[in-house]
This record gives C-alpha cells, sequence and structure tokens, in this order.
C-alpha cells in the first residue's frame, strides 16, 4: 500500500518536474537550470526508480550551485534518513534549520535521525517540534527510549501521545509492547486490549494479548484470542500452529484435538506433525490409551514404521501395564533403529515382568552393540537390581561408574545394592563417598545415619547425620522414623517408641515404619501391638522378608505365653 | 584465492587486471581523453581495464596543491566516464560523508593508503556493499593488511582488493619491499601493485611529491613475476603539467609500449 501510494505522488511529481523543467530551460539561467535538472534527476532517482543513492549524489550536485538552499539540504538529509545514514542525516537536517526554523517536516527528520543514532534526548527535543503523519515514526522515538532502558520516559511519552490522539491503536499497543518489556505484564493488558478493540485486524496486537494472557497465567483467555485470531486469519500457519501448540500445552485433550483437527482441515500438509504433536501431548498428559491410539494410526497414514512411533508405542503399552506389547514395539524399534535408551526400556520391561533369562540376553545384546554408553550400564544395573540379581547388578554400575566415578546417582545405586546384597561395609564405604561428594544433601545423610544406627556400630555418628538430615527436613517421616530407631537401638525404647508414632502419623503406609513399632512395641512387652504392627506392615509389603521373619517369632512367643497361662 | 568480479573485470582471474587513469580529474575532457586511450589499448591488448582517477586530492602536502574537480562535481565526471566509455570506474574516499555519493558513481571504492586504519572510513566504505580496494599505509606491516580486510569483511562484503604502494624510507623516499606481494597474498584476497606511486619520493620535491618513473616498469615485472593480481599505475595526457605525481604518472602516449612489455596472461 505504502509503495502504492509512494509511486502515485512520484508519477505526479515527475510529471509537475518535467513541466518545471521544460520552463526552466526557457527561463532559467544555466546556473539556475543545471540546479533544477540535478534536483529533478533526484526526485526522479528517489520517487521513480527507488534508487536513494543516486538521488542523494544528484542532491548533492544541486547544493553545489546553492550552499544555502534549506530545501535541497532537507532532501538530502531525507535520503541519508532513508538510506540509514543517521549520523549525515541529522548533520544535513541541522544545517537547514539554520535557514528555516518552523519546518515540522525538517524536525521530523531530525528527531528521526537522532534516534536513529540512539541520541533519545536530541531526539525528543526535536520531536516536540515535528510534524509526523503516522504515529509509526513518532514511535521510532519512543521506542529509542526504551531501547536505553530510559522506560519512564517512554511511557509518559506514549501516554502524552495518547491525550492528543486517543483512538491510534498503533500507540496503545505499542504502550502495551514497553510494559511487557519492563516485565509490567499486568499492565500491558489494558493497552493491548484497547489497541485491539480499536483496529480488531491488528494481529500482532491478539499475539501480544495472547502472550501476556499466558504470561500471567490465564491460559483459557490466551486460548479464547488465539481462538479468534485463526478465525480472523486462517492462513496465516504460524500462528495457527502456535495456537495449537499452546492448546496441547494448557488445554483439554478434547479441546486440544478439536484445535488439532481444524489446523488439519486447514493445512493437510501438516497432519503429521499435528498428530504427533497430540499424540505426546496425550502421552505428557498420561492418557496413554489415546496416546497409543494416535501413535498406531501414525504408523498407518505414514505407511512406515517409524522407530520413534514404535518406541512411544511401546511407551504406551508399558505405561498401560501391558509389558509382552511393550516387549515386542521395543524390539521392532531396536531392529531398525537401536540406541542405548531403547535397549535401556526393554530391559526394565523384563525386569517388571520378572524375566531374568530374557533381561540377561538383553543386556548381552545392549553391551556389545554400545559399550560405551555409561546410560546403559546404570539402567541395566537397575533392571538387574529390580530382580534381585545384586552381583551382576553391582558389575553394570561400576561399569557405568568407569565413565563418571563421581556420579552421585551410580553411586547411590550401587551402595543401595551392596547394602541389600548384605556388603553392609562396602556399602557404608560408598555412602560415606557420596557423603563427601554430596555434604548437605539430607536423603544421604539419612540413608548412611541409618544404616550406621542400625548396625550399632557408629550410632552416635549416625545420630548426627539423622539430625542434619532432620533440620533440613523436620517433617520428614522417613528420617522421624531413622530417629527413632536410632534411640530403639541405644536402647532408649519410650523414646523411640514417640518418634516411631509420629512418623506413622505422618506416613502409616510405609511398612518399614510399622515393622520398627512392631519391634518397639515388642521390646516393651506389647506383644499383641507388636504383632498388629507386623501384619499391618506385611499387608503393605507382602515381600518384607524382616518382617515375617519377626511376625513367626512373635506369633510363637504369643502362643507360648496363652498356653502357659 | 578470492576473487573479485566487476562486469568482465575479474580481479584474482585468468587475466591480471590494469588500474590506470590519471592521479586527479583536472578536467571532464581530460578524463574523458585519457578513459577514452586506454579503453581502445587494453581492448587491444586483452588487458581487463578499470579506470580510475581521484575526484578530490585531499591528501595533499600543502595547502597550495591543487586537489582536482572536488566532491560532488568530479564524481560527476567519473559517472560520464562510466556511461560514455563503457568502463568499470574507481575512485578513492576520504570522508565518511562523500561515500554513499561516491557510491553511486563508482564500481571500486579505494580507501587511501595514509587513511587504511581509520575504521570507519573503511566500515562505512565496505557497508555500501562495492568492492573495496585497500591500499597498503606506506607505514604498515603487509602482515597487519589482514586486520584491515577484516574491517571491510565485518560488514558482510568480502569484495576485498589489496594494494601495494611502497613504505616509506627515512625521509623523502619510498621503497619497494616485493615480499609484500607474497604476505599479502596469504591473506586471500588480490593483489595489486600501485608500480607509479612506488616511484614516488614524498615531499622531496620541496614541498611538494616528485620521484622518479623510470622503475615503474621494473616493478610491474617484479609484481607479476610474484603473481600479483594486476597492475595500478597513474597515466597522464602531459605528466608535466599534471596538477599531482608529475614525476611519476606514466605519460599516455608511451602506456601501450609500457603494457606490451607485461605478460597480463597467468
Amino acid at each position: 500500500m505504502k509503495i502504492l501510494v509512494r509511486i502515485i505522488i512520484a508519477i505526479l511529481l515527475a510529471i509537475f518536474l518535467v513541466l518545471l523543467c521544460a520552463r526552466s530551460v526557457h527561463t532559467e539561467e544555466r546556473k539556475g537550470y543545471s540546479e533544477l535538472e540535478h534536483f529533478c534527476n533526484g526526485v526522479v532517482d528517489w520517487y521513480l526508480l527507488f534508487d536513494p543513492r543516486a538521488a542523494l549524489m544528484e542532491f548533492i550536485l544541486a547544493e553545489t550551485y546553492d550552499p544555502m538552499d534549506a530545501q535541497l539540504k532537507k532532501s538530502i538529509a531525507e535520503v541519508y534518513l532513508d538510506m540509514g545514514n543517521y549520523s549525515q542525516s541529522l548533520l544535513k537536517a541541522q544545517e537547514a534549520m539554520t535557514y528555516i526554523d518552523d519546518d515540522g517536516e525538517l524536525y521530523r527528520i531530525a528527531a528521526l535521525a537522532a534516534a536513529g543514532m540512539k541520541n533519545c534526548k536530541l531526539s525528543r527535543k526535536y520531536a516536540q517540534r515535528a510534524y509526523f503523519p503516522t504515529q509509526d515514526e513518532y514511535l521510532q522515538i519512543v521506542w529509542c527510549f526504551v531501547d536505553n532502558e530510559q522506560y519512564s520516559t517512554a511511557i509518559s511519552m506514549c501516554r502524552n501521545a495518547l491525550k492528543e490522539h486517543p483512538h491510534s491503536s498503533t500507540l496503545w499497543a505499542a504502550l502495551g509492547k514497553i510494559y511487557i518489556s519492563i516485565g509490567e505484564v499486568e499492565r500491558a493488558l489494558e493497552p493491548t486490549k484497547k489497541a485491539l478493540e480499536l483496529n480488531p485486524q491488528d494481529d500482532q496486537a491478539y499475539i501480544q494479548l495472547a502472550n501476556i494472557y499466558i504470561k500471567i497465567g490465564k491460559f483459557r483467555d490466551a486460548m479464547k484470542v488465539l481462538d479468534r485470531y485463526v478465525h480472523l486469519f486462517p492462513d496465516d500457519r504460524s500462528v495457527f500452529e502456535q495456537y495449537m501448540e499452546r492448546a496441547l500445552m494448557f488445554d483439554s485433550l478434547r479441546d486440544a484435538r478439536s484445535v488439532v483437527s481444524r489446523f488439519i482441515a486447514r493445512f493437510p500438509d501438516g497432519e503429521i506433525e499435528a498428530l504427533e504433536g497430540y499424540a505426546s501431548a496425550a502421552y505428557v498428559q498420561g492418557n496413554y490409551g489415546e496416546a497409543l491410539n494416535t501413535f498406531q494410526h501414525l504408523v498407518e497414514i505414514t505407511d512406515t514404521s517409524e522407530p520413534n512411533y514404535l518406541y512411544f508405542i511401546g511407551k504406551c503399552y508399558d505405561e498401560l501395564w501391558c509389558p509382552e506389547s511393550a516387549a515386542v514395539m521395543y524390539k521392532i524399534a531396536i531392529e531398525k533403529n537401536p540406541s542405548p535408551d531403547l535397549w535401556t526400556d526393554l530391559a526394565l520391561v523384563w525386569a517388571r515382568m520378572d524375566e531374568p533369562e530374557s533381561l540377561l540376553i538383553t543386556l548381552k545384546d545392549a553391551s556389545s552393540q554400545f559399550p560405551d554408553s555409561a546410560v546403559l550400564w546404570y539402567w541395566g544395573g537397575v533392571a538387574l537390581r529390580g530382580v534381585g540379581m545384586w552381583n551382576l547388578a553391582t558389575h553394570w554400575f561400576s561399569e557405568a561408574l568407569k565413565f563418571n566415578p563421581d556420579d552421585v546417582q551410580t553411586l547411590f545405586s550401587l551402595a543401595d545394592t551392596r547394602e541389600r546384597a548384605g556388603y553392609r561395609s562396602e556399602s557404608i564405604a560408598l555412602f560415606e563417598k557420596i557423603n563427601q561428594l554430596n555434604p548437605d544433601d539430607p536423603t544421604i545423610q539419612n540413608y548412611l545415619g541409618y544404616i550406621l544406627v542400625d548396625d550399632s556400630v557408629r550410632i552416635e555418628y549416625g545420630k548426627q547425620l539423622i539430625q542434619k538430615a532432620l533440620t533440613a527436613e523436620p517433617d520428614n517421616p522417613a528420617y522421624i522414623d531413622s530417629y527413632g530407631w536410632a534411640f530403639y537401638r541405644e536402647g532408649k525404647i519410650k523414646k523411640a517408641l514417640s518418634y516411631l508414632k509420629k512418623a506413622e502419623e505422618l506416613f502409616g503406609d510405609d511398612s518399614e515404619i510399622l515393622f520398627h513399632l512392631a519391634k518397639v512395641y515388642a521390646a516393651l512387652g506389647d506383644i499383641e501391638n507388636a504383632r498388629k504392627y507386623a501384619i499391618k506392615s506385611i499387608q503393605i509389603n507382602p515381600q518384607y522378608v524382616k518382617a515375617r521373619y519377626f511376625l513367626q517369632m512373635i506369633a510363637g512367643d504369643s502362643d507360648e505365653k496363652s498356653e502357659n497361662r | 584465492m578470492k576473487k573479485v568480479k566487476i562486469d568482465d573485470v575479474e580481479f584474482g582471474g585468468a587475466r591480471r587486471v590494469l588500474v590506470a587513469g590519471p592521479c586527479a580529474i583536472e578536467s571532464e575532457d581530460m578524463a574523458m581523453k585519457t578513459a577514452q586511450t586506454l579503453a581502445e589499448i587494453t581492448d587491444k591488448l586483452n588487458i581487463p581495464f578499470v579506470f580510475k582517477a581521484s575526484y578530490d586530492k585531499a591528501n595533499r602536502l600543502s595547502i597550495e596543491s591543487g586537489r582536482g574537480l572536488g566532491f560532488p562535481k568530479g564524481l560527476l565526471v567519473l559517472r560520464s566516464v562510466r556511461e560514455k566509455v563503457g568502463v568499470p570506474v574507481l575512485t578513492d574516499v576520504h570522508e565518511t560523508y562523500q561515500v554513499e555519493a561516491a557510491a553511486s558513481v563508482a564500481d571500486i571504492l579505494q580507501i587511501p593508503a595514509f587513511l587504511c586504519r581509520q575504521t570507519d572510513l573503511v566500515v562505512s566504505a565496505a557497508s555500501t556493499g562495492k568492492a573495496i580496494n585497500i591500499k597498503k599505509g606506506q607505514f604498515l606491516a603487509p602482515q597487519d593488511m589482514q586486520y584491515i580486510a577484516q574491517k571491510a569483511l565485518s560488514t558482510g562484503n568480502d569484495k576485498i582488493i589489496l594494494t601495494e604502494r611502497g613504505s616509506s624510507f627515512g625521509y623523502h623516499d619510498i621503497v619497494f619491499d616485493p615480499r609484500s606481494i607474497v604476505i599479502m597474498k596469504d591473506s586471500g584476497y588480490p593483489v595489486l601493485v600501485d608500480a607509479t606511486h612506488l616511484c614516488q619520493q614524498p615531499g622531496a620535491g620541496g614541498g611538494k611529491t616528485s620521484g622518479n618513473r623510470r622503475f615503474s616498469l621494473p616493478f610491474a615485472k617484479v609484481a607479476f613475476a610474484l603473481d600479483a593480481d594486476g597492475i595500478y599505475m597513474e597515466v597522464h595526457p602531459d605528466p608535466q603539467n599534471a596538477i599531482s605525481d608529475k614525476d611519476v604518472q606514466i605519460p599516455l602516449n608511451s602506456v601501450e609500449d609500457f603494457l606490451k612489455t607485461l605478460d597480463f596472461s597467468r
């Protein structure tokens, strides 16, 4: 539009100038004609041929005939401005000001040139006397202040301009934008809404408003704005994609599905991408059935067995407690494009299915294919630990540690495995190393402290570690349980009972806390309560061997006492 | 090796280039005559040719020395040469405010040797997108030209040409160190050798520059022997009455013989 207007003006101007030049040939002296000729050439170069560099040359030549011609200087300044040479533009404009001082356009050029040079103060000074045909140009000066982080000045300039032009959507939108750039997002809301109200076709204002709503947590409002936008500008694919992306992030799956369907209807070539986004969102939101169906649909419509789709189908089956199907999918995906992650997931499925033989075959193949993957060695260890293969798990964790000897997660898993395997001294040494590496981690302090007190060797040091953990998290039931257990090991049974009861109040479904309580009641001679807590502990974790053994012990005791009675 | 192409002339290409013309534009007739003659000779000898001339000799020793037609009228003459003779045109710029206007007529903007370290000038000239010929300062080590070229390159413009024009030697003299050609070529940009300015003796003429043009031809031969990409030389129809460099400019009527003794092929 702007170019069209420029062309029309240029044509009219050219006709006028040609007539003027023709007249000048007859009436002007040679000197005057040359100046006019260069000026005319410059106008034609600029407006008609869009060649500002050639126009500049002509205006400069014209100026040599009349070095005091302010209009020529103004033209030169404007060409320099057009070319982005702000310093020369400002210099020429200032030269022209020595001859004319009431030309709003000249001040406009000077103000814009100064703004281009980031001399905001000077720019504002000239802007006060300038005539701006559009608010966009005025805003260049406002943005100069924003760029210089002089936000209050920028805001007051915007507000002052709004007093004169209260219906300028550009100004309202700019005000909103300034508030956004200084982080005052809530204050940006009203100006942006106003901008949109004044100009419902302002595409940028929609985006701005949607972003504001998202930043202030009003996702539903943001979605409404984006919905209006895509209705108004249905061909703007980029915004539609953003809308869909946000719908997948914030909306219910059903609403997101509707947006995705609309997108696919508008842009059929974007179907795959849209469905991939939808399937991933369904997976992330835990709707594994929907995710599974969508990934399966993707396999059908693409007519390919894209390994990534198969992998996610496997993950969905895994989450839906269909480990056999998950394993099949992982195996197909591995055949197509093996990766340590895929092998790891397959190994964990075997562990969950308690199929040690398949697990060992999988890990053998995986480790021969990716011997340098620390991730594989670590998760292989986790899978082996899951099926109770302590020594092999120890080997896999040790291999993982070769890549990063101080990796706390792996050290922790190894220490835990050694503890479960019955190698307490090794476990203690490893936890001490972890504690040195991470001296402020309450989980590690509690773990090491508990083992030490349970071992009844370094109870005092163990208690200190548990106390440290409790200082960090005073209401953590696991830490309170450990502390109570320390008193039990010291023989302070009543103190132990009070801590363990507190732990039970906070988390009564923990088999270990309940087992500890059973032991404490037994020590106090309260066999009924001891039996009650032991049974509760076993009900929660039927595999808890210690509790089962203890229950057998006290059941015998109890029967014996009953018989004696 | 990078190549810089302007119309049919390729710096760093299969044939070496001649950049020649008067030191300063003294009049439109003189510039046109010189350009026309040089165009005919180079056409006959199949030498890629670029016309050079300064519209304003701004770097004179004395206030008395002539500067030519000046800015911007000298540019008008260059534009006429370009349009009427049909050859690419090179001119030097001394002020940043003149750069855009000069770029409107010239195909190559030249950074004068004295000003080669002026960052603003180099950057504003390169920003026009035109090819840039940077003359090595008489005070500058050839190795350091890579940094000057980087200034131009920082604008995204890689149409860069480097020119050797000698090194200051004590007072009132210039020497030519041919190693500079080899060193500057390491930068990867085309390298020209200014066969006439190498013969200058700055200030030795009592407030003006003198020199001895008899060394121009041997210097040009040395340049080509060391694989220079072209020769830069100043030519005047009447050197004795030239407003500048009268002792080193090559007479227009001897240019053809001069060029015939050089092999412009690679």
